[in-house]
């Protein structure tokens, strides 16, 4: 995991609120097309050192000049973008807050547990939770999603997440997470949950646009893999656009006060 | 001089035999498996181990009568990242505690005989060299 590390970083800067995100630029268009691959990759992955606990680290003295080289260039590319990145005075404090210039969701073809197209078009027009995980998850997801119910519940009573609100969990293990599995683990959750994945390639429309990473690890269980991933919750607005990110550990409340703060803000800015 | 080193060196491989032969001191509070979603193919356990002897308790081994497999694994935050660190042996300090926790250290049940489901007792066992600690864990279903 070094080499996409040393590169998350790269891609990080300092949100409204004060936490760090993904940030849309050319130097990120630029670079997310190899995290990209790296991540999805496990072949690849795994060379560049990314399974870190779980195989042997390489020694490879070029592998390791490749990733200091990149190192520095990102780390120039780092300040270059906090510095052009930092918040204009105006922006309210609000953690989790990606503002101005929001990345964008572009076109993606997913199908939902009940195999019906989730595409761009699920997303436009509504305020989206996504948190990308998969069912062979026994900790994160788990606790994540009962998260979401409760912000869920707390946010029922609100009229714009009750009319345009929707939780969307997307596996990114779509070897084993098929529709009947998909449908019968988030109807454990909440049934009006959404689950959804699809192809690699549809994968990689929606993560990439979000900066999100996933890759297949080697493990000891039976089952063979496990999966590294983005466990962060990604708040998308009815344009599409990833408007806030919220952070390990996941705190409903938090959420909740969140979703409202940002909601205001959004809604006074058209 | 001699004998002083011998004694030195006899009496910390007696204390380092120690520390790694028995489950003597051990105790567990508050053991509790995650009921698991469909597919139900893995389980997380949580659960406070105190360890109330002047030396280190090293678990070696974890078995568990519901499932064919039973480890120990860190969820470990990298950034926005996350990922699983298998743990061979989980040393519970002298004096003192280490907390399973969702988010964090947890057991692993893999390959369940039954579905896992709330209201059930799953019945664990430490191996710490060959001495052992039982106790039970109950299965719960989140809110």
């Amino acid at each position: 995991m070094h080499s996409c590390n040393l590169r998350l970083e790269v891609l990080s800067f300092t949100s409204a609120g004060g936490e760090k995100s993904v940030a849309p630029s050319p130097i990120v268009a630029w670079i997310r097309p190899a995290l990209r691959i790296e991540a999805l990759d496990p072949r690849r992955a795994s060379r560049l050192g990314y399974n870190r606990l779980m195989n042997a680290p390489s020694n490879d003295r070029r592998q390791w000049g490749v990733i200091l080289l990149l190192g520095l260039l990102a780390f120039g590319g780092g300040v270059y973008l906090a510095t052009r990145s930092a918040p204009p005075s105006g922006t309210p404090d609000i953690p989790g807050l990606l503002w101005p210039d929001p990345p964008m969701v572009g076109a993606f073809e997913l199908k939902d547990a009940d195999g019906r197209p989730f595409s761009q078009a699920q997303i436009l027009g509504k305020w989206s939770f996504l948190f990308f995980g998969f069912t062979h998850c026994p900790d994160v997801c788990p606790t994540t999603l009962a998260t979401l119910k409760t912000v869920d519940a707390s946010l029922r009573s609100d009229p714009v997440y009750q009319a345009r609100g929707q939780m969307v969990f997307v596996s990114v293990d779509p070897e084993r997470d098929d529709a009947k599995t998909l449908k019968e683990y988030i109807a454990y959750f909440n049934p009006a949950f959404k689950a959804v994945t699809g192809t690699d390639a549809g994968l990689r429309q929606l993560t990439g646009a979000l900066g999100v990473l996933y890759a297949k690890v080697d493990t000891n269980a039976p089952d063979g893999y496990s999966i590294d991933h983005t466990a962060s919750i990604f708040l998308l607005d009815p344009q599409g656009r990833l408007v806030a990110l919220f952070s390990l550990p996941h705190d409903a409340r938090q959420i909740v006060d969140g979703f409202h703060a940002i909601n205001r803000f959004i809604e006074s800015q058209s | 001089m001699k004998i002083p080193i011998i004694s030195a060196v006899l009496l910390t491989v007696a204390v380092a035999a120690h520390a790694t032969d028995d489950c003597n001191g051990l105790k567990v509070d508050d053991a509790w498996v995650r009921e698991p979603p469909p597919p139900g193919k893995v389980a997380a356990g949580f659960m406070r181990i105190s360890n109330r002897t002047t030396h280190q308790i090293h678990i070696e081994a974890i078995d568990s009568d519901c499932c064919a497999h039973t480890m120990v694994h860190r969820t470990v935050r990298e950034g926005e990242q996350t990922h699983m660190e298998h743990l061979d042996v989980l040393t519970v300090p002298a004096g003192g505690t280490t907390t399973l926790e969702p988010g964090g250290l947890h057991l692993m049940l893999m390959g369940a005989k039954a579905p896992l489901a709330a209201g059930q007792s799953v019945n664990l066992r430490f191996s710490c060299g060959e001495d052992h600690y039982a106790f039970a864990a109950a299965v719960k279903r989140e809110p």
